[in-house]
């Protein structure tokens, strides 16, 4: 008894197996049986694979994760109506209280420099302080300086630079933007009164803004402004 | 490698032979059988996505599938009393009768009668080697038990076979092969 499990082969069982065991397979009746089955079990189940796309719970996780997006895109459009429609009433406001202070820009503009005004001592020196403070200024559009005031306005004092280009006149003004009622940094603007128009924004507490004759110099004034680097509204905000 | 319902059904189709036999050697009687080999396919088909093609073909795999399939059914009914525990089967007594090839193809009847009469462990290991010429490997893989015991059950059945080849010779008034005196 000394054989090994593991060194089991006998051939001789192996073929005498082989001869003695009935050899016969599976009978035609049997094959074409099974080969049915197959045929309708496959044909079923890729049909069901075909019609289902999602399973139950995967329908469900698609379907929640839909709702959420909705959700997420519903507050996300209400959020940004509600913001325009603030900065539009906070626009309204900010230009309504301080219409006043736009008007006598404008009417500047118009009707020149009051008696009061002082002539610079030195025009060169204030255009190149302004040039500092905008950090840009005309003649590269065509436009050239006439002359640089000193005009009392409301409590405190502005800059005015008035150029012309080919007979159209702009003023630019620096303003203290404490001279203004509840603006902030970033507020920018564009109003049209006494049949002028004027353009700006408030920038380092610093107010910068151009005005025009009429409300036909509109595109010309803001050309002007986005070469001078000052904030332009887009568009005048709703009503 | 993933097939295609018609590739999965060929290489199916050609199994059918060798789990008829499987079906037949473990069941009681033909329709058993025929009712154990639809079973064995349509479990298949129901699992086909858990099957790897692999260089020995789908018969290992069908052949496991029929085996369970056989197994389960055994519990449930109760049915099939030479089911034995691995444990127990490692038990049985050792017999010391042996054979030699001369002897095994003179006993043709005597034989099927005596695999007939092993317990199903060993009957369906040593009917998986001799006849599907399944490797160890494969035999263990459908038997769901290690190598080291497919060989031991294959030793064990040679030597159960051997002393069961003699007794029944002596019933039947057949004297043992000279080569066993």
């Amino acid at each position: 008894m000394n054989e090994r499990p593991n060194q089991f082969d006998d051939r001789g069982l192996k073929d005498a197996i082989r001869q003695a065991w009935p050899a016969g397979g599976a009978s035609e009746m049997t094959r074409a049986r099974i080969a049915k089955l197959l045929k309708s079990e496959l044909e079923s189940t890729e049909a069901a694979l075909g019609a289902t796309p999602n399973l139950p719970g995967q329908r469900s996780v698609v379907r929640w994760l839909a709702v959420a997006a909705s959700v997420l895109i519903g507050l996300g459009v209400a959020g940004w109506v509600g913001y325009q429609a603030y900065e539009a009433y906070e626009y309204r406001e900010y230009v309504a209280v301080n219409m006043d202070r736009f008007t006598q820009l404008v009417r500047l503009q118009i009707d020149g420099m009051p008696a009061e005004a002082e002539a610079s001592a030195d025009p060169a020196a204030a255009a190149r302080q302004l040039q500092r403070r905008v950090a840009s200024i005309p003649p590269e559009a065509g436009w050239a300086m006439q002359e640089v005031s000193i005009v009392p306005f409301f409590g405190d004092r502005l800059v005015a630079v008035r150029y012309s280009n080919s007979g159209s006149v702009a003023t630019v003004f620096s303003i203290p933007a404490s001279v203004f009622i509840d603006v902030h940094d970033g507020f920018a603007y564009t109003v049209t009164a006494s049949t002028g128009v004027l353009t700006g924004s408030i920038d380092n507490d610093t107010a910068f803004c151009i005005a025009g004759s009429r409300e036909a110099d509109r595109t010309l004034i803001e050309t002007l402004a986005r070469q001078l680097r000052i904030e332009v509204p887009p568009a005048p905000a709703p009503e | 490698m993933a097939l295609t319902a018609e590739q999965f059904s060929e290489l199916a189709l050609r199994e059918l032979d060798a789990v008829s036999r499987l079906a037949r050697a473990l069941c009681r009687n033909t329709a058993e059988a025929e009712d154990l080999i639809q079973d064995t396919f349509l479990k298949a088909i129901r699992s086909r996505n858990t099957f790897t093609l692999t260089e020995v073909g789908m018969r290992p795999w069908l052949l496991r599938i029929l085996r369970n399939t056989w197994i389960n059914r055994a519990n449930r009914s109760k049915l099939e009393p030479d089911l034995l525990q691995p444990d127990l089967l490692e038990q049985l007594p050792e017999v010391s009768a042996d054979l030699a090839f001369e002897d095994w193809r003179a006993s043709d009847t005597r034989l099927v009668q005596a695999i007939e009469g092993l317990p199903e462990a060993l009957r369906t290991t040593i009917l998986l080697w001799a006849i599907e010429d399944l490797s160890y490997k494969d035999i263990a893989d459908v038997t769901s038990v290690p190598i080291g015991t497919v060989m031991s059950r294959l030793h064990r059945a040679r030597r159960m076979l051997a002393d069961r080849l003699g007794e029944l010779a002596s019933e039947h008034g057949i004297d043992r092969p000279a080569s066993m005196e």
